[in-house]
């Protein structure tokens, strides 16, 4: 039977844990001179030795003669333990043992010493599992265990520890395993099983396990399993289902060039050899961030890891795109990937997002007007075919309004230029006495006054004074509007300026709204007989 | 059934007849329909097999398989999704030794259902598993798993049916000419599962009446869209159908515009496609971006009639 690369190569002491140096250093010192803690709480990622390493720090705890703090794996104490016949290592599955009772067995179990060993060690795994209770029920013994338990915690997602707990263990934060340690260890493992890897398979390898030392084994299995003895570049991106960095580099062209027939072509081709198209969307959006590292930082060729041949054409490739633009791709891209996820047809999916971005910024502009030319067209037809008159108001969508806004615009212009054309001279005598008026109206009634500064006037055409309010000021309009108000008001201003003049207050830009919407009404129904009510 | 009769899956059984190569924790990832189901069972049959030319299909190990009775083959299919309850039934079985095979194999059909409770209870058994434990997670793709659950399998991914061999295989099993089985295979783009569905005569002529909605859709006035609805009445289940359909009809006519001929979907409608004019591409973008919004609301429990009112006014650009 086949065991799992990730099982067999496991680390067995301190010194094969890789990319932890100060976690070793620190977990060694504390052995060596007896100062082990009763609590620990390991967090990280996924597959950064959590796990090992604390299958490591119980084995070493307890062994009998320690080389500088490192279980020797030769005692008895260490061979049980590796066996997994001790009795003094307990590994819980707190993700499927998460309950309360759990915890209370726990505690009944904590009073026992150890049978071989110094201590017994308490591996909890997965601990951010463990139910609300179960972390309260644990806090108790955890901060004052007898003197030979020891605890370990470890955890991918620390946020769903209770601090409490926290604030009772010495945490020890697990880094992601940088790329070329983890090509190191590959290239170090794949000798001993005696498969020829390439380095630049081990490197692609390492940039998908994202600092997963795990991750990396896991597709080093899989590449075995597909190709058996020798492991190119060609062979993990064929497992991994990546797409090949050319067609990558060709739909990114494709994209900068707005061809949108060609990115369809290449993403159709992919997808008939077998591509996923989730995939090969985070594929397209990990090239894009190389080209944008390599547009925006310094010295990005150490930062990226990436083959010497491909860095030299994504570097030419970058050259001929526009930061912004690159952005702006990758924007649209993130979420399509969303999108991704709940669709039943992903390829439609992604095709359509691509030949948007080719359309690029014509579609903003262009596509509202063809669409409500449309309608319009049809309306116009309808209505003056005359059946089912009723049927023509439903709501109309506002941010569509069409090259008919120019039209709006004219019939704004023609009321603006029809009230300016005599009474202006009215109007700036008006303006100019309006202080006088104001503070007459404050000797007659300081309430009014009120009312009254609150508005501006704004127009006058003759007869009829308007006065303009902000948008939160509906209440003095109201109360302006009032009869015995507007009438003081009126008298105030016959005796200053000798105008008769009708008040009329309004709200600022609700008239304009009211314009542009009206304009609409009529080139919806265009000749056909409309009458204005107001209520 | 035996290894032949499953397509697309020939490089995943390729890994289990070498007994020294295979480990204990798969992941089988394909599209709805692609086989996976079908696929893992072989596997368990042929793990279990006794007998000569594995999986022999004859041998009681094989037939009980077959019918699900097998004590060994433990298949977890269900409807809703998967909680921890389930898992930790796993969990359990997982430790007892197999009765009268070699390997006990776990199925977990639609893997991605599983629940995040569920998959982090299941990750220290996938991972410290016994040697005589297989487990096979069925996904549709990975996205849904914890990354935790990724990075403790090894991920297989079922390949599309060539067309030749599907086209084959839907003339012998249903027995139908070879013109409708090439339509078939195509239309699937090689995904079995979906072949065998366009071959059912429901489907034949549900398709036909959503294509008649398109039509209707074409000249109608806005009032004329709330009639449409009641055409198919698609509930919940067949909404997601509707929705496939009609978004691979105005798919194609951007494959159209962009002269892709050879990439078009519902190829025995060319003709009708190519007649289909004067969509631009934004307007065509704008519906199946729609169309999209459209399948999630109706995930979320949107009224059915209403959503398919909006999405036929959208797509009359009102």
């Amino acid at each position: 039977m086949y065991t799992a690369l990730y099982r067999r190569f496991r680390p067995s002491d301190f010194d094969e844990v890789v990319g932890q140096e100060a976690i070793v250093t620190s977990l060694k010192n504390q052995i060596k001179n007896n100062m082990v803690s009763h609590a620990y709480l390991f967090t990280g990622s996924r597959g950064t030795g959590k796990t090992s390493m604390a299958k490591i720090f119980a084995k070493a705890v307890n062994c009998l003669e320690p080389i500088d703090g490192n279980p020797c794996n030769h005692c008895k104490n260490c061979l049980a333990i590796a066996n997994g016949d001790s009795t003094d290592i307990i590994e819980i599955d707190a993700a499927s043992n998460n309950g309360v009772n759990n915890i209370r067995e726990l505690r009944e179990d904590v009073k026992y010493p150890p049978s071989v060993g110094k201590y017994r060690v308490y591996i909890i795994d997965e601990v951010h599992m463990l139910s609300q209770g179960a972390f309260n029920a644990l806090l108790k013994t955890l901060e004052e265990p007898p003197a030979y338990i020891i605890f370990i915690l470890a955890t991918t997602d620390p946020q769903k520890v209770p601090v409490t707990i926290s604030s009772r263990c010495q945490r020890y934060d697990f880094k992601r395993i940088p790329a070329n340690r983890i090509v190191d260890r590959l290239m170090d493992i794949s000798k001993e099983v005696n498969i020829t890897l390439q380095p630049e398979a081990a490197l692609l390898i390492a940039r998908k396990a994202e600092g997963a030392l795990r991750d990396a084994l896991s597709i080093l299995d899989e590449c075995i399993a597909f190709c058996g003895s020798t492991i190119a570049r060609n062979d993990v991106l064929e497992v991994l289902g990546i797409t090949a960095e050319d067609s990558l580099a060709e739909i990114i062209k494709a994209l900068n060039e707005r061809d949108a027939s060609r990115c369809v072509g290449i993403v159709d081709q992919e997808y008939m050899n077998g591509k996923d198209p989730a995939q090969f969307t985070r594929d397209l959006i990990g090239i894009l961030r190389d080209l944008l590292f390599i547009k925006t930082v310094n010295g990005p060729k150490e930062m990226l890891d990436l083959p010497e041949s491909e860095y030299k054409s994504l570097n030419m490739l970058s050259s001929m795109m526009d930061i912004r633009e690159i952005i702006r791709i990758i924007d649209a891209l993130t979420e399509t990937e969303h999108s991704l996820r709940y669709a039943t047809q992903p390829l439609i999916v992604l095709e359509t997002s691509l030949i948007k971005l080719c359309l690029g910024a014509e579609l903003a502009e262009d596509a509202a007007p063809k669409e409500d030319n449309s309608i319009i067209q049809r309306t116009t037809e309808h209505a003056l075919s005359g059946t089912q008159n009723k049927d023509i108001n439903r709501p109309v969508k506002k941010d569509k309004v069409p090259e008919n806004r120019d039209k709006g615009n004219d019939i704004k212009g023609q009321k603006a230029s029809l009230a300016k054309a005599e009474p202006d001279r009215g109007f700036d005598k008006l303006k100019s006495a309006w202080p006088n008026i104001l503070s007459s109206a404050k000797q007659k009634s300081m309430v009014l006054f009120a009312y009254l500064t609150e508005g501006t006037p704004v127009g006058f055409d003759g007869s009829t004074l308007k006065i303009s309010y902000k948008s939160d000021g509906s209440f003095f309009r109201e109360e302006m509007e009032k009869p015995e108000n507007s009438e003081i008001v009126e008298n105030i201003i016959k005796e200053i300026t000798g105008l008769n003049v009708k008040m009329e207050c309004i709200i600022e830009g609700e008239n304009e709204k009211e314009d542009e919407f009206m304009a609409r009404v009529f080139e919806v129904f265009d000749g056909m007989d409309i009458k204005i009510m107001k209520e | 059934m035996g290894f032949n009769d499953v397509l697309g899956a020939d490089h995943i059984f390729e890994i289990f007849k070498n007994e020294a190569s295979f480990s204990n924790v798969y992941i089988i990832t394909g599209e709805r329909g692609a086989g996976k189901g079908l696929a893992a069972r072989e596997i368990a049959k042929y793990l279990n097999c006794t007998g000569g030319n594995r999986p022999c299909d004859t041998c009681r190990n094989c037939k009980s398989i077959e019918a699900g009775s097998f004590p060994d083959v433990y298949m977890l299919t269900q409807n809703r999704s998967i909680g921890v309850d389930e898992i930790r039934d796993i969990i359990e079985k997982s430790i007892v030794r197999p009765y009268t095979s070699r390997y006990n194999v776990f199925i977990i059909n639609k893997a991605h259902t599983m629940t995040s409770e569920a998959q982090n209870a299941i990750l220290k058994t996938l991972e410290e598993c016994h040697g005589d434990n297989i487990f096979l997670l069925l996904a549709d793709s990975t996205d849904a798993l914890l990354p935790t659950i990724r990075s403790r399998a090894q991920v297989l991914s079922m390949r599309r049916a060539n067309e030749e061999e599907l086209t084959d295989m839907l003339m012998k099993r249903y027995n139908i000419d070879k013109q409708k089985a090439l339509f078939a295979a195509r239309f699937s783009k090689g995904v079995v599962g979906k072949a065998v569905m366009l071959l059912e005569p429901d489907h034949i002529e549900f398709r036909q009446k959503v294509f008649d909605i398109i039509d209707r859709l074409r000249n109608a006035k806005p009032y004329d869209v709330f009639d449409m609805y009641g055409i198919l009445k698609p509930d919940r289940e067949t909404a997601g159908d509707m929705l496939d359909i009609m978004e691979s009809f105005y798919r194609d006519l951007l494959m159209i515009n962009h002269d892709k001929y050879e990439f078009i979907i519902n190829a025995d409608k060319q003709s009708y496609l190519l007649n289909y004019s004067g969509f631009p591409d934004d307007r065509l973008v704008h519906i199946i971006e729609r169309i999209e919004e459209m399948r999630r609301f109706v995930a979320f429990n949107s009224n059915i009639q209403l959503t398919f009112d909006v999405l036929f006014l959208d797509i009359l650009g009102v």
